[in-house]
């Protein structure tokens, strides 16, 4: 009975105290919007990542057995949330987009909805990894569609200033109903490899090439992260691994002319042991096919 | 209820108000005894005892201002502290409980603070005695390590140390290895040495018969160790011709005279079940490449190698390694001018007009294999017959023209069940001792291969388990650094402690095989005992 009564007056205080907090809201009367809300950057800085005109997506950092990467792009609408669902579409922009579907992506919806009840919606994108990205960077450019539910007034979009500044390298819009993914496939020099400084062509594995890396990963199944640092590549491994590969350079070699296995500036692929496993079939570093099988 | 709290509150404000009034009552007061303790180094002077092996003996004396030197209502207690007493953030250790101090320390090395407690039973009072200073040293810097199988099988060691000028009085200290996998089946112990270089890898192996392990082995703050939880075989041995797991029979070059190491690592390699890795760079960790037991660079084929690596074992450098290839019975070198920065396969041999024996073997196969100071020895048998016996000895000084100094045949006629043997030892620190031991059960014989003339040593109580020449235990006055190690295991021993036991052995000019002596006046043979089935004395000679 204690109780009760004591769970009475403190229901008739809280009353009390949210009558006094009672004011009339504004409904939002502004037009719903919708743009693309893409944020990233830095793990630590999670939570002031800028709006991002662009996703790129770099198969040159990933191993070489990775042929997919699954790309998540969210559409947030502006104005309070509505009781029913909303579509909207987008369109691929033609003349800015160089990915051909089904090659470089696997074709995905134009079409979608806000569900009732939501502020954000996501387009997920296959992006494909294909040959042509080792030497061009793709780009797969998506633009929103205004429709009876949707404008796209944020065409001039800019963070505030606590965000961290957009990424440019890939470019910059301020035009947030466009957004781009970017795709390339190039390698850059891990701090594990050893060899050809300077360009020199010499030392345990020659000079690096994405051509050589991608390959001698594949005949030697290592993966980058082999080859990360000093501590994961000491010179043992270096060894082991370009024991391997010389072996594959060599018999490749020993097939023929045709089938000899050429780097990226057109000589013939070369890491030291190929010197040591057979010195009466070695080739130097940056030797043509010509020196090596004679002129044709 | 309420009336109980009422009269409880009542109660405290008596208790309060009492507390005001004065006190005016009268006592008998009377002298307490002081107690002051005499005859103890304070920390100017430390006291200084080995771990487990040594005596700390201390022999105070206690005086009361009342009791004089009545000393029956004393109780006492001697702690070694990590901090001050006082302190509740330390583990003590209590050394003994009478006035008279007389105990082995079981603590880790270390420098501790030592205290006295003296407590007056009759009064409770307490008088602690500080500003003293304990030093522990450890037995385990020089001796031998004692490998072997406990009586259930598990791998245990102990270790036979033996301080020497003054240190201390040779004895075993038991159960120095952990074995928290309870590894099993002792087979090969080998440790690599000293050396003071900065970034030198010290190291200990155990091999087992389900593997190898690498075992801790700094003495320098434990009396305990266990198998290195920092060995990592998939970021040391990264070859894929190599069999996995890898296991590692034993280990090139082993330390030298006096225990010291080799330290450069173009020298530095193991022999694994099934290869020859060399020339580990131990830069940010010690890594192998490629097998070198085949014989080309482009082979993957890999022949079986003999557990023992062939060098000048003695040297300030090493001009040449020698593999014995099991597969085709014979003798081959490392084909490397720098050692292993140059080295990937083996060469073949090949002889002169008049060599004492072929480096192909053509109907010979190895028996046992040995490096000495300066000669390799090689006991080969024929492989249609167990009659025929030949020893080898060899100058591996180059690793293009390997030197064969001698070649002694014999044959069972001349050493007694020598096709029995199970256990081998050449006396190799001088040319002139030509004297191979060997163990058949429980029976030692000498044979002198120069003479052919044999006889039977010594009939122990137990099977000869180990049977070893060292001449790494550093020479002095009453040693040329020759000495022969003998292991028995008796499983029929009164003590299951003394099942194990460890003989030494000299020789001398005329050949003799004598015990080595101990004691104050050199009376008493050496002779220790452990409760291990001994399979290795492994010689140790390091402060790290």
């Amino acid at each position: 009975m204690k109780k009760f009564g004591f769970a009475i007056m403190t229901a008739a205080m809280s009353f009390s105290l949210l009558a006094s907090c009672e004011k009339e809201l504004m409904s939002y009367e502004g037009e719903d919007g919708i743009y693309f809300d893409v944020r990233w950057g830095n793990e630590a800085r999670e939570g002031y990542w800028a709006h991002q005109y662009y996703t790129p997506v770099e198969f040159g950092t990933m191993d070489i057995d990775v042929t997919t990467y699954d790309v998540r792009v969210r559409v947030t609408a502006s104005g309070t949330p509505k009781d029913y669902d909303r579509p909207f579409s987008i369109t691929i922009g033609a003349d800015s987009t160089t990915a051909v579907a089904g090659e470089d992506y696997e074709a995905f919806p134009m079409d979608y909805v806000l569900k009732a009840g939501e502020q954000y919606a996501y387009i997920d994108i296959k992006m494909k990894r294909s040959e042509k990205m080792q030497k061009d960077t793709i780009t797969l450019q998506l633009q929103l569609q205004p429709n009876e539910y949707f404008t796209c007034p944020f065409t001039n979009y800019a963070d505030n200033p606590q965000s961290d500044p957009p990424q440019t390298g890939y470019g910059y819009n301020t035009n947030a109903e466009e957004h781009k993914i970017v795709v390339n496939d190039v390698m850059s020099r891990p701090d594990g490899w050893i060899g050809g400084y300077n360009n020199s062509g010499t030392g345990i594995m020659g000079n690096f090439s994405p051509t050589k890396w991608r390959l001698m990963m594949e005949i030697t199944d290592t993966n980058m992260a082999d080859y990360a640092s000093a501590e994961t590549m000491p010179t043992a491994r270096a060894n082991v691994i370009c024991d391997k590969f010389a072996r594959y350079l060599l018999e490749q070699a020993a097939l023929g002319r045709e089938h000899a296995v050429l780097d990226e500036d057109g000589t013939m692929m070369w890491v030291n042991a190929i010197t040591t496993i057979d010195p009466d079939k070695a080739w130097n570093p940056f030797t043509t096919l010509d020196e090596y099988y004679g002129g044709e | 209820m309420k009336t109980k709290y009422i009269l409880t509150t009542i109660l405290s404000g008596m208790t309060i108000l009492s507390a005001c009034v004065d006190d005016k009552g009268s006592y008998d007061y009377r002298d307490l005894n002081e107690v002051t303790v005499e005859g103890l180094q304070d920390y100017s002077s430390p006291y200084s005892v080995m771990a487990k092996t040594g005596i700390l003996d201390i022999n105070p004396t206690v005086k009361g201002t009342i009791l004089g030197d009545d000393e029956s209502q004393y109780e006492y207690t001697w702690y070694a502290c990590q901090s001050e007493i006082a302190s509740d953030n330390h583990d003590h250790t209590v050394l003994g409980r009478e006035k008279h101090l007389h105990t082995n320390v079981d603590l880790n090395p270390g420098v501790y603070n030592l205290y006295l407690l003296v407590k007056d039973k009759t009064t409770d009072q307490e008088w602690i005695i500080g500003n003293m200073s304990l030093s522990v040293t450890t037995p385990l810097t020089t001796g031998f390590y004692v490998f072997g199988d406990n009586p259930d099988g598990t791998v245990g060691m102990d270790f036979l140390s033996m301080p020497g000028n003054g240190g201390g009085d040779t004895a075993v200290v038991n159960n120095i290895f952990i074995n928290s996998p309870q590894i099993r089946g002792a087979e090969n112990l080998f440790y690599r040495g000293y050396t003071a270089r900065p970034g030198a890898i010290i190291d200990l192996w155990a091999v087992t018969e389900s593997g190898s392990y690498r075992i801790e082995c700094s003495v320098q703050e434990k009396m305990t160790f266990d198998i290195d939880p920092t060995y990592n075989e998939e970021l040391m041995f990264f070859s894929d011709m190599m069999a996995r797991p890898v296991k590692i029979v034993d280990a090139f070059p082993h330390q030298v005279s006096g225990g010291s190491a080799f330290f450069n690592p173009n020298y530095r390699g193991y022999i694994t079940e099934d290869a020859i890795v060399g020339g580990g760079f131990v830069s940010g960790g010690e890594s192998y490449s490629n097998p070198v037991n085949r014989y080309t660079a482009a082979s993957t084929e890999l022949f079986k190698p003999y557990k023992t690596m062939f060098y000048m074992a003695d040297g300030t450098s090493i001009l040449g390694y020698m593999v014995y290839d099991l597969d085709n019975d014979r003798f081959v070198t490392l084909n490397g001018n720098y050692m292993f920065l140059t080295t990937k396969y083996c060469r073949q041999l090949t002889d002169n007009p008049g060599d004492p024996f072929p480096w192909n073997q053509n109907g010979r196969t190895i028996v046992y294999g040995t490096n000495a100071a300066i000669y390799s020895y090689a006991i080969m048998k024929d492989k249609d017959n167990d009659t025929n016996f030949y020893l080898y000895e060899m100058y591996v000084y180059s690793y293009l023209s390997p030197y064969k100094a001698s070649c002694s045949a014999f044959t069972t006629d001349d050493a007694p069940e020598f096709d029995k043997a199970s256990h081998f030892a050449i006396a190799y620190q001088t040319i002139d001792y030509a004297i191979i031991l060997y163990a058949v059960g429980n029976k030692l014989y000498q044979f002198n291969y120069n003479t052919k003339q044999a006889q039977l040593v010594r009939e122990y109580d137990g099977e000869i388990t180990y049977l070893a020449y060292d001449w790494r235990v550093p020479a002095s006055a009453d040693n040329d650094g020759t000495r022969y190690l003998v292991c028995t295991y008796n499983e029929s021993a009164a003590d299951s402690n003394e099942r194990g036991t460890i003989y030494m052995y000299t020789i001398d000019q005329s050949l003799k095989l004598s015990p080595v002596m101990k004691g104050p006046d050199q009376s008493e043979e050496f002779i220790y005992h452990t409760p291990l089935k001994v399979v290795k004395l492994e010689y140790r000679n390091s402060s790290l």
